[in-house]
């Protein structure tokens, strides 16, 4: 080798040990990995081509930094994931803590706008001490940046953060406006102020695992969508979200080629609805069965669990299911459940992802906590977006679907192109008994039996609703899965517009 | 005197209950099905022309109301009852009341209901049918005295046995004479809390044997036949789970001679309808009368695969009044049938019964199954946990079992635990393969409990390889470029690591490589049932996956192996994490099922060892033993002892201690 291309090779060599071995191995003993073998995992193999190994800090304005370290602080290029391109950067924790400086961010903003530019999903892993503090102004200023990219990106291109360390402060913002925020357990925490400003401030004790662990911001906050036991899973998880996801909003669907055709009636569905209409049941059993191969990859677990979202496939082809979750709050709609499904809602609308609606909803959960807090307008978000979203809607009624939260969930009147009902739904105003209760306010208790007994025959059934066209049949549940793979097929090459606007004003 | 019988009421649930309605629609006799309020929406009565609600009470003002049930025969017109087996199926005093209302009841007389009944006029009556009895007094034992001097008669080991007993209740085995006192108390105590009767008796004990018992079947002009004999040697909790016909242990000589004595204690009651007779026989072939079960039997089904006869429908033509269509000559036994009952109960903790919503079942095609559940329904805690029975038929033995493994294995169940791993697992021991079982079989072969791990690196090898193929089919259905799929795994199977290769993939093959061995490989996955039909190297094999991130969960031949599968380069950075991460605080004892709490043996603050007892939960009929898996601080106990807990309901919170 001449000695001009032997340099080379020493500087990347050098340049790739990041901050040494000493602090690659107090990463290890916090559960953490360091930030190129995070890569490593999340790209296929040996398909990381990097940019900017060689950066380094070039204004220090306070303080001493080593300038001999390459890269300030954060990996960046990009690679594949089962063949599919993606962007990545990844910060280095070993190097100056993880700090964001102006090359740092300089480094993330460049490959953001490459992502953009060429369509394709952008992953960051958050690993930072935040702000570096050296830079002073120049590194809030790398931090806006990277928000305005992140803002202009949104609904372009998929985008996807990890949280696998520390990430505090203004730092938080940028895996906030993303679509879908990982965390690892026990090793990630995310808040805009720690344990020691909120004890100075509020005089509260708490610690970083409390106050923004991700069991926190998975129950809690909702804040984190996923959240795995440790690092590799977290890494191996998003490879399989972006299995699901479509390179950017311009790009064509994402199918599974499979050998097997799975369109066949489920007769155990005929009997997923208990005979006792006070009796729950688990929608995620429905779920299962409607998804090839019964893979459904669930989105927030854990957070307002009476409603369920998460991607499927059917017949190989992506699609974004919302469900109301009958064991959970019986499945009502609260303020967390619209917000949860709202942006569900948006997120698939930007990217071509047909959706599916399951209902079993017994209207909004009522109460002086959920209207002191604005029900109103967080109710109104998962309305308006199911009636912005333009993608094929496909919707199953199985059982309630009361009051205003039957017009939300996907219906007819908001655009949904097939919506099914099965002969157990219920499609009424409200409840029976609250309907004859109403209706009949000065009949005699003992006679109100046989109000409700004939408004339950009258009105609490799918055939009032189809008679108007607001259901377009009234299926078997043992059929769903075949209608609704039918209902998709024709619905696949789909073309609607909303007029045009600079954008809407949704009731934020 | 003949009657035609047009509609029959089906006294009972589950499995049998179809299992009647089936040969009903076949005879054109309608059908009407009774059931609870937890049976609202059974399986058992999808079949029945009609049905009719009997209580919200799951039994006694149920399937067990005499009364109530006689009434609804009445009102809906039936001309018999088919009581199937357990509930009122041997309560004489319902066959009684039945006749007094003019209603036939499909089953034996109502005195030969009662006498075989009670094991002590049981034995009185085999004695004088000239049935060989284990030698012991016929008597009840009133005193110590008493029990000493009959015991010393027949020489020990004896048993001590409930006059009013079964499944297990009030059986005490005495080794030693010195043991004799204290072990009369406690099978009378326990007899007395079982069945409010604490009459015992005493008998010799034989040791290992194995039960085989005799299907008769006679109609009401005094024939009687024997219709050969049932192997029902494997047994846990005294219930029997795999059953064959015919024996591999009896000789024609031995065969003869039981059938013999079945047909003559029958005759002893004049018997008619199917019944049981139930033999103990040593390793010396030497046999002994144990008891007779006056229905029809849950192990029936193998003896109508060898046979041909249906029992069900000889059963209500004898009813009828009509003869007997078969003699003991023209009778034949062809080929060999085994059943294996599906149980919901979990092997690995002691059979612990598990009830809940079926999420999945799929049975295998092919083989006769007996089913009570199907897919979607619920297993309550208030009833026989058995799911359904699997019954095959070859032309010999190793046929019979070999199509039992196979059906086993492509079964897939989720929702509910099962034994269906256990069943396979014993059906490959060497022990079953050979025949060499007896009534403690499961005892001795499993001894300390049935884990279900294996260390024998080909079976390992099988079900690496598989469920590395089941990702690598995903990788290629999801990839739209082959080559990025990576070519270097790493699988963790608990302590071992297999290290791969992939060499090829494309549409058409899949070839892995292991230390220089390779693997052509060919991988269907079925789309309902999700099992992993493989082809490894010529060998085909029939494997179940459930897969949680990278964890996959592979059974296969009743053994169950987690697999983490890693990328190499995921490997490599696995093992630079820490190993133990923080371990969380606390920790819940949580109910397995719903129940009752019957029991909390410990207190706040106490410190427990490992596998003592916590809390004592009475669900499906029986009493389950929550034990500490390690040893632990009670930092707080949520229920008292009567309170109804359900499933998955925190119990006690602990703190593990090391």
């Amino acid at each position: 080798m001449t000695e001009i291309n032997k340099k080379l090779t020493n500087l990347l060599s050098k340049a790739q040990k990041g901050g040494g071995n000493q602090r690659v191995i107090a990463q290890y003993k916090k559960g953490k990995l360091t930030a190129r073998e995070r890569i490593n995992i999340l790209l296929d193999d040996n398909s990381f081509e990097e940019i900017g190994m060689l950066v380094k800090s070039k204004r220090v304005e306070v303080g001493n930094i080593d300038k001999n370290i390459y890269g300030d602080g954060v990996v960046t290029g990009y690679g594949t994931i089962n063949g599919n391109n993606v962007m990545v950067y990844s910060q280095d924790f070993t190097v100056y803590g993880g700090s964001l400086g102006e090359e740092h961010a300089n480094k993330i903003c460049r490959i953001m706008d490459m992502a953009i530019k060429n369509g394709m999903p952008i992953i960051g892993l958050n690993d930072s001490g935040g702000a570096r503090i050296q830079e002073g102004v120049s590194s809030l200023g790398g931090y806006a940046e990277v928000f305005q990219r992140n803002v202009l990106a949104s609904g372009v291109i998929p985008q996807i953060s990890a949280i696998l360390g520390p990430c505090a402060g203004g730092a938080v913002y940028s895996p906030a406006i993303t679509d879908f925020i990982f965390m690892s357990d026990r090793s990630s925490y995310m808040f805009v102020t720690g344990p020691e400003v909120v004890k100075t401030v509020t005089h509260e004790e708490v610690n970083s695992e409390y106050l923004g662990g991700a069991s926190t911001h998975a129950k809690k906050s909702g804040v984190a969508d996923f959240v795995f036991d440790n690092e590799i899973i977290v890494l191996q998880q998003i490879r399989r979200l972006i299995d699901f996801l479509p390179n950017s909003n311009q790009s064509k669907f994402k199918i599974k080629k499979s050998d097997v055709v799975f369109n066949k009636t489920i007769p155990s569905l005929n009997s997923l609805v208990p005979r006792d209409k006070s009796k729950p049941y688990d929608m995620r059993d429905l779920v299962l069965k409607l998804a090839d191969s019964e893979d459904f990859f669930e989105v927030q677990k854990d957070y307002a669990s009476n409603i369920i979202i998460g991607f499927l496939r059917i017949d190989g082809y992506t699609v974004g299911l919302v469900g109301n979750q009958p064991i959970n709050l019986a499945g009502c709609l609260d303020i967390n459940s619209s917000r949860k499904a709202a942006r569900f809602v948006r997120f698939c609308d930007c990217f071509n992802i047909p959706i599916l609606t399951l209902v079993d909803v017994p209207g909004f959960l009522p109460g002086t906590d959920q209207e002191f807090n604005g029900i109103i307008k967080h109710g109104a978000k998962l309305l308006f977006a199911y009636a912005e979203a333009t993608v094929p809607k496909v919707t199953v009624i199985t059982r309630k679907a009361y009051g205003g939260a039957y017009d939300v969930m996907s219906s007819k009147h908001l655009r949904g192109d097939i919506n099914y009902a099965w002969p157990t739904a219920e499609i009424a105003v409200m409840g029976a008994e609250g309907a004859a209760k109403i209706i009949f306010k000065k009949v005699k208790e003992n006679h109100l039996k046989d109000k409700i007994d004939n408004y339950e025959k009258n009105f609490s059934n799918p055939y009032v609703a189809a008679s108007r066209g607001y259901i377009d049949e009234v299926i078997l549940p043992s059929k769903t899965r075949l209608k609704v793979s039918n209902a998709f097929r024709v619905l696949r090459e789909k073309k609607l517009k909303n007029p045009w606007k600079k954008h809407d004003n949704i009731p934020l | 005197m003949k009657k035609k019988i047009k509609k029959i009421l089906i006294g009972n649930r589950g499995e049998i209950a179809v299992r009647i309605a089936k040969t009903c629609k076949k005879l054109n006799i309608k059908t009407v099905g009774i059931f609870s309020k937890e049976d609202e929406s059974s399986y058992h009565l999808d079949g029945m022309d009609e049905k009719v609600f009997l209580s919200n009470d799951p039994l006694n003002e149920s399937y067990l109301n005499i009364k109530k049930i006689i009434q609804i025969c009445k009102k809906m017109n039936v001309d018999a009852v088919h009581p199937g087996y357990g509930f009122l199926s041997e309560n004489y005093l319902f066959s009684k009341e039945l006749s007094k209302n003019n209603i036939i009841f499909i089953g034996p007389p109502a005195n030969a209901v009662k006498e075989m009944g009670d094991k002590i006029s049981s034995k009185k009556i085999a004695l004088k049918a000239k049935v060989n009895c284990i030698p012991g007094i016929n008597k009840e034992i009133r005193s110590l005295e008493e029990a000493s001097k009959v015991s010393n008669n027949i020489g020990f080991p004896v048993m001590i046995k409930a006059s009013a007993g079964g499944g297990g209740k009030g059986m005490r085995i005495v080794r030693k004479k010195k043991d004799l006192s204290e072990l009369l108390k406690s099978a009378k105590n326990e007899a007395k809390n079982a069945f409010g009767d604490d009459r015992v008796f005493i008998e010799k004990y034989i040791e290992n044997p194995r039960h085989i018992e005799i299907q008769v079947l006679g109609d009401k002009f005094g024939n009687i036949i024997s219709l050969g004999e049932r192997e029902c040697s494997i047994q846990r909790r005294h219930q029997k789970i795999i059953e064959e016909a015919p024996s591999a242990f009896l000789d024609e000589v031995t065969r003869k001679k039981m059938g013999d004595q079945a047909v003559s204690l029958a005759k002893q009651v004049k018997y008619y309808s199917a019944g049981t007779v139930e033999f103990v026989v040593d390793k010396n072939k030497n046999f002994y009368f144990l008891e007779m079960n006056t229905r029809l039997q849950v192990e029936h089904p193998v003896t109508e695969e060898v046979t041909g006869v249906d029992l069900v429908k000889e059963m209500i033509k004898i009813s009828e009044g009509n003869k007997l269509s078969l003699t003991q000559e023209n009778l034949k036994i062809q080929g060999w049938s085994i059943e294996a009952r599906l149980c919901s109960e979990d092997p690995k903790k002691d059979f612990l019964p598990s009830a809940g919503k079926i999420k999945k079942l799929v049975f295998p095609e092919k083989v006769r199954v007996d089913k009570g559940y199907i897919e979607g329904g619920t297993v309550s805690i208030y009833y026989d946990s058995l799911i359904a029975k699997i019954i095959t038929k070859g032309r010999n033995r190793k046929e019979a079992i070999n199509k039992m493994i196979e059906a086993l294995q492509v079964m897939n169940i989720d929702g509910i635990k099962t034994n269906q791993d256990f069943l396979i697992n014993i059906l490959l021991t060497k022990e079953f393969s050979l025949s060499k079982i007896d009534t403690n079989f499961i005892e001795k072969n499993y001894k300390s409990g049935f884990k279900g791990k294996t260390g024998d690196v080909n079976i390992l090898e099988i079900m690496a390889i598989t469920a590395l193929s089941n990702k690598l089919k995903y990788l290629k259905e999801i990839n739209n470029d082959l080559s990025k799929i990576s070519k270097n795994w790493t699988l963790v199977l608990e302590d071992k690591l297999f290290n791969f290769k992939l060499s090829t993939i494309n549409d058409s093959a899949l070839v892995l490589i292991k230390d220089n061995k390779k693997f052509y490989i060919e991988l269907f996955v079925d789309p309902s049932s999700l099992i992993n039909k493989i082809k490894i190297n010529d060998n085909f094999y029939n494997l179940r996956i459930t897969q949680n991130e990278n964890l996959f969960k592979v059974f296969y031949n009743g053994y169950i192996s987690k697999i983490n599968i890693f990328r190499n380069i995921e490997y490599k950075s696995y093992t630079n994490l820490p190993k133990n991460k923080l371990v969380r605080e606390n920790n819940y004892l949580v109910s397995p099922m719903p129940g009752k709490v019957v029991d909390v043996l410990v207190k706040k603050n106490s410190i427990v060892n490992s596998g003592e007892t916590l809390i004592i939960l009475d669900a499906m009929k029986m009493e389950n033993i929550l034990k500490s898996d390690s040893k632990v601080k009670v930092l707080e106990i949520f229920v008292d002892k009567g309170e109804a807990v359900s499933a998955e309901q925190n119990l006690i919170k602990l703190k593990v201690i090391k």
